[in-house]
């Protein structure tokens, strides 16, 4: 298995038998949302779908995987979005297969969507990797896979001896308990977690705070300590288990 | 009417035509006045020849009645409907005084009088609508709100007279810049109205009147101040026993105090001290409009005789007799002292007395220059807000409701014509463009149309006072609310994990949840949020630099008659060089070590500090890759660095910087800082981007920042920053000066006024200039805070588990004194007793063989090799690789960090 990063999605790819390119949680439309919060800003939508093109001709990849959430508004659709998703979903057609694994935020996607393009928003596998959101428990297909997910929009705050130098998207890597998927595992570690950072630049969760009080089954079953934070970039940013233990004494 | 007295003599001389109406006479006679003051007798006839006027007088010499009575006379000549004059002042000057006078005024005259402003009720605005006051006293807000209705406008028609009061407040903001345009506004309705300025002191007149009436002629009125100030300063000990003590002496004496302390909490406190005296009360901003109202007129009533206030009594209230000011601490200003000494005596022709207590060397200092000031007249500058983005845009918004839809060539002549608008179309064009995206007001064409969202954003929008959200702050652990944290630093630095300071105790934040920060007890160190308090007064550049002046020559008794005041002055120097420490002064600038991080010691103002402080952060945070703390004031910056960076680096910084390339280091760099990013917001929310009750749990709000870089928006961030924050032209003054060895740059060893808690800080963080450096900077401290393992190789029987920051340049066995030490990950500590068996398999020599190889290289390059082999996933193959390429510094971070990346991509995890 080999594995590319690409920061300017931020995206992923894994190389087994063919090329994959993965991305989340696009959020198209989340604009016309935050309207009704007190923001009031213009459409970044066809940025956001010339950057995703952009990022496929870079990657050159010969399937691309959305981890879900790729419209924002529940329930229903906006005007934004029907006219966004329609313009997302025809431009990246042009250029390669793709398929969905539907997340939270995505009922009404299957409009959009032709059938082979969806996938169990439970997870699935594609190769050897499993495939899904990240809202559900996982299917027990996965058990002892590599599954990518979305859903958590993980942002880390790098500090360093002044203060907060960079706050970033990131990936985590990590184990999952194997009672996520049944009462008696018959042993541990097998099944490996790759949480894949948002594509929406205005989506973000302090990891921070989703790790000491994780809002989903698979953030809950995480193992911590042998967990790690990756930039988009690839490079290791620290364990997880350090950059959550602040009681440490500090040097200096 | 207290300040005026019977009028004998018939007034002045003037054209026929332009005379006070008669029957205001009766008026003034029947209530036994006699003369009228200095300001009356040059005003009133300029006004009643129609002219535009600007008057300048302290408070209390009558400046309300030189506009009342010949505006009076001239409303008695007009006829008609609607409003003919509009009183305007700010809300917290508009007190039952004024609003008395103006009834007594107009009753006696059959005129009509009314006020509106936020808090007049319903009933009193529909009268004022169906039968509109000849005389309406309002604020600028209400004065906006005034063109939101179409009854309100047709009553516009009429006005013949503005006066706007406390114009040397306004003039200063953007609430002013707003005023000035909506004047504009007016005159498009009622045609050219006759405009009065009343204003305390300030240093430039004409501005002020150019501010006032734009390019129409302008006349001035100035009364000056200095022969009516008799000022002394004192100092006192700095525990808060003595300075309550140094007070009760003076209120001993008199008959009635004011007491003008900088902040409400130490108003609080006095008070509380004081309250045993019992004539003692408090009156500040956070108290109520009833309580507020009580203090004043029981001190007017003489049932107390000490009144406690801040700046809310700067303004004309009145509060009958004061008889001596004392102000506790530096008033900051020239124009602050004056304002607030000119209450006392509060009749003509007396002399106004006040004190100065100070405690501390900067305090006694500052005041002492200020006191020398006032004397000398020698006021500051207001400068106003001039094509200030946010404010136009907000103009625009309302021209665009007020009409329905408006031609963009009219709305240019509209705002050109004022003193502050822009001058050219294209930047209207661009506004409107901006405006437009945030789906403010639409166009279509040569037309600006109003939108659905337009009224709304207005209503809440009439004032240009950026507002700050407060957000409670709940402590999980003892379920409680603990305290608030401003919006500035929800948008600016909040994220979980974030440290801060409140009520001295630190608190770590955990999330923004309805509307809650939530925190919980922390205990590392290291908490400071940035701030840059709206609220304090910035030291001006002419003060600081006196004050410097002061600090070399020791010319105390030049300001000072007060012995005791001399001796603390003259002794605090004294102790600074038997310490050995250097003092700095206008002509010396010195840079110490402190606990904290570099001081740099340099008279110049906060907002010169601040340019100055600023660059060198963005220098050094871009040289050493490493995040800066900066905090500043008026006579020292301190740089918050990491270990790695020596006075020496900042001096080198500082002295090889090119004075021409400030402006441009600031301007590329200044994004990066969290006063930048506040601001942004605070200007965004004008420009309709941000709704005020705005929830920011929504999006990720480290990104907001990014989000609002439209050019406009951005423009007029760095326009207000590059005017109100920072003082880049005297910056590149003093670095000139350094230049050119008028100004000696000096390393001093720590010194008790480089040491000396800042003095009303402005606090930031300036992270690495970009994501590359960022990363290294973590990294390095990522790899202090690594655990590793020390296992002697030699006699096998000693490890040490510590942090890698802790570990010597070459550690030593505890044991049998050896160098040959491995460093191992916590979780290797198996290895070294596998590798300490007395018998061992193939599999266990081989690890052992590891094991030496490790402490070899640590032999031999001592810590660096602990460093390297504390990284993710390097062993000593890696490591002895990464050695071999003999980099040290980021070069060497580099290295690490391409041997941790490819760690990740052989990761077991892939399978």
């Amino acid at each position: 298995m080999n594995i590319e990063f690409f920061p300017s999605g931020p995206g992923v790819l894994v190389e087994e038998e063919q090329r994959i390119l993965f991305l989340a949680d696009i959020h198209m439309g989340i604009e016309h949302e935050l309207q009704k919060y007190g923001f009031h800003i213009r459409t970044r939508g066809q940025d956001r779908i010339r950057r995703i093109c952009d990022l496929v001709t870079e990657a050159q990849p010969d399937l691309m995987v959305i981890l879900g959430d790729i419209k924002h508004r529940i329930p229903g659709t906006s005007y934004q979005e029907f006219f966004e998703l329609g313009s997302l979903f025809s431009a990246i057609r042009k250029i390669i297969p793709f398929i969905v694994t539907p997340g939270n935020h995505d009922p009404g996607i299957e409009e959009f969507l032709k059938p082979e393009e969806m996938r169990k928003k439970e997870g699935s596998l594609i190769g050897s990797i499993g495939i899904l959101h990240g809202h559900t428990i996982p299917d027990p297909d996965l058990q002892g896979h590599l599954i990518l997910c979305g859903h958590h929009h993980p942002v880390v705050s790098l500090t360093d001896q002044v203060g907060v130098a960079l706050k970033s998207p990131c990936f985590i890597l990590g184990e999952i308990d194997e009672h996520i998927f049944t009462q008696d595992p018959d042993e541990e570690g097998r099944t490996r977690l790759l949480m894949v950072p948002s594509c929406n630049e205005l989506t973000g969760y302090g990891i921070e705070k989703t790790f000491r009080s994780p809002f989903s089954p698979l953030s809950r079953s995480l193992h911590i300590e042998s967990a790690e934070i990756l930039l988009p970039d690839g490079t290791y940013a620290g364990d997880l288990h350090s950059h959550l233990a602040y009681e440490k004494d500090t040097p200096g | 009417m207290e300040h005026m007295q019977e009028i004998s003599t018939p007034i002045l001389p003037m054209k026929k035509t332009h005379q006070v109406d008669t029957r205001i006479l009766d008026v003034i006679r029947d209530r036994g006045f006699s003369e009228l003051s200095e300001v009356q007798q040059q005003a009133i006839p300029k006004i009643l020849q129609g002219d535009h006027l600007l008057l300048i007088a302290p408070t209390g010499t009558g400046k309300t009645e030189s506009a009342m009575i010949p505006v009076l006379s001239g409303m008695l000549a007009t006829e008609g409907k609607g409003f003919t004059t509009l009183y305007i002042t700010p809300l917290r000057a508009l007190n039952r005084d004024i609003l008395r006078r103006m009834e007594w005024w107009c009753q006696n005259l059959g005129l009509t009088s009314g006020v509106r402003h936020g808090d007049t009720s319903q009933a009193e605005r529909r009268k004022q609508v169906l039968h509109p006051p000849d005389l309406l006293v309002t604020t600028p807000e209400t004065v906006q709100a005034l063109f939101m209705g179409k009854r309100l406008r047709e009553h516009l028609r009429s006005v013949r007279y503005v006066i706007v009061d406390e114009i040397h407040d306004l003039a200063g903001t953007k609430r002013g810049a707003q005023l000035v345009i909506a004047l504009e506004r007016l005159v498009r309705y009622a045609g050219e109205f006759q405009r009065i300025g009343l204003s305390a002191t300030v240093g430039n007149p004409e501005e002020i009147a150019g501010f006032l009436a734009g390019e129409r002629p302008c006349s001035i009125v100035e009364v000056p101040v200095a022969k009516y100030l008799d000022i002394k300063v004192e100092i006192t000990g700095e525990k808060f026993d003595s300075q309550v003590n140094a007070v009760r002496r003076h209120t001993k004496k008199g008959p009635s105090t004011l007491i003008f302390v900088n902040t409400r909490s130490t108003a609080e406190s006095l008070g509380h001290a004081l309250m045993r005296d019992g004539d003692v009360d408090v009156h500040h901003g956070s108290l109520s409009r009833e309580v507020r109202i009580e203090a004043e007129d029981r001190f007017k009533r003489g049932e107390i005789k000490t009144l406690i206030c801040t700046s809310s009594m700067e303004l004309g209230i009145d509060i009958g007799h004061v008889e001596h000011v004392i102000q506790f601490g530096s008033p900051r200003e020239v124009s602050r002292l004056v304002q607030r000494i000119g209450r006392a005596g509060h009749q003509i022709g007396k002399v106004s007395k006040g004190t100065i207590i100070t405690c501390g060397f900067d305090d006694l200092c500052e005041s002492l220059v200020i006191a020398s000031r006032a004397r000398q007249g020698a006021v500051e500058d207001v400068i106003p807000s001039y094509q200030a983005g946010d404010v136009i845009g907000n103009q625009i918004a309302a021209i665009a409701v007020e009409y329905g839809e408006l031609s963009i060539d009219d709305i240019f002549s509209i705002i050109s014509k004022s003193s502050v608008g822009i001058r050219d179309v294209e930047t209207l064009e661009a506004i409107i463009g901006q405006l437009t995206e945030h789906y403010l007001i639409r166009r279509d064409g040569n037309r600006i149309i109003t939108t659905s969202r337009a009224r709304r954003y207005l209503s809440g929008n009439l004032s240009m006072i950026p507002d700050e959200r407060k957000f409670p702050v709940y402590d999980i652990v003892t379920r409680r609310t603990v305290g608030t944290l401003d919006e500035s630093f929800i948008i600016t630095s909040l994220h979980t994990g974030a440290v801060f300071i409140a009520r001295g105790q630190l608190w770590r934040v955990l999330d923004l949840e309805e509307g809650k920060v939530t925190v919980e007890p922390a205990r590392n160190a290291d908490g400071e949020l940035p701030s840059w308090e709206g609220e304090q007064i910035p030291v001006p550049y002419e003060i600081a630099r006196e004050v410097g002046r002061l600090r070399r020559t020791r010319e105390f008794e030049r300001y000072t008659e007060d012995q005791a005041s001399i001796a603390f002055a003259t002794g605090f120097l004294d102790l600074v060089q038997k310490n050995h420490g250097i003092i700095p002064t206008d002509q010396i600038l010195t840079i110490e070590y402190s606990e904290e991080g570099v001081v740099l010691n340099v008279c110049a103002g906060h907002q010169t500090n601040e340019a100055i402080g600023r660059v060198l952060s963005i220098l050094l945070s871009a040289r050493f890759g490493s995040t800066i703390g900066l905090e500043l004031d008026a006579y020292r910056i301190l740089l918050r660095v990491p270990r790695e960076i020596s006075v020496a680096d900042v001096r080198d910084i500082l002295t090889s910087l090119d004075p021409d390339h400030i402006r441009g280091i600031l301007e590329l760099a200044m994004k990066r800082t969290s006063l930048f990013k506040w601001k942004l917001v605070q200007i965004s929310k004008k420009f309709g981007a941000i709704d005020p009750d705005a929830d920011y749990e929504r999006l990720s709000l480290h990104r907001l920042a990014d989000l609002l870089s439209h050019p406009q928006i951005q423009e007029e961030t760095y326009r207000e920053l590059f005017t109100r924050y920072m003082d880049v032209s005297h910056a590149i003054g003093i670095m000139r000066g350094i230049h050119a060895g008028e100004i000696q740059v000096v390393t001093s060893p720590p010194s008790m006024i480089g040491g000396a808690a800042l003095f009303s800080s402005s606090r930031d963080r300036i992270p690495p200039p970009t994501a590359d450096q960022a990363v290294i900077s973590a990294l390095k401290t990522r790899l202090d805070r690594q655990e590793v393992l020390l296992a002697c190789m030699n006699c096998r029987k000693w490890k040490s588990k510590t942090v890698v920051a802790r570990v010597p340049d070459q550690p030593v066995c505890g044991n049998c004194g050896a160098r040959l030490i491995a460093a191992l990950k916590p979780y290797e500590t198996e290895l070294y007793s596998i590798a300490n068996k007395k018998t061992k398999n193939q599999e266990e020599k081989a690890i052992e063989q590891k094991l030496i190889r490790n402490a070899n290289m640590v032999l031999s390059s001592g810590k660096k090799a602990i460093i390297i082999l504390s990284a993710k996933g390097v062993g000593p193959e890696t490591a002895s690789r990464i050695l071999a390429t003999y980099t040290n510094g980021d070069a060497l971070m580099r290295e690490i960090l391409k041997a941790e990346r490819n760690f990740v991509k052989t990761h077991r995890f892939w399978q």
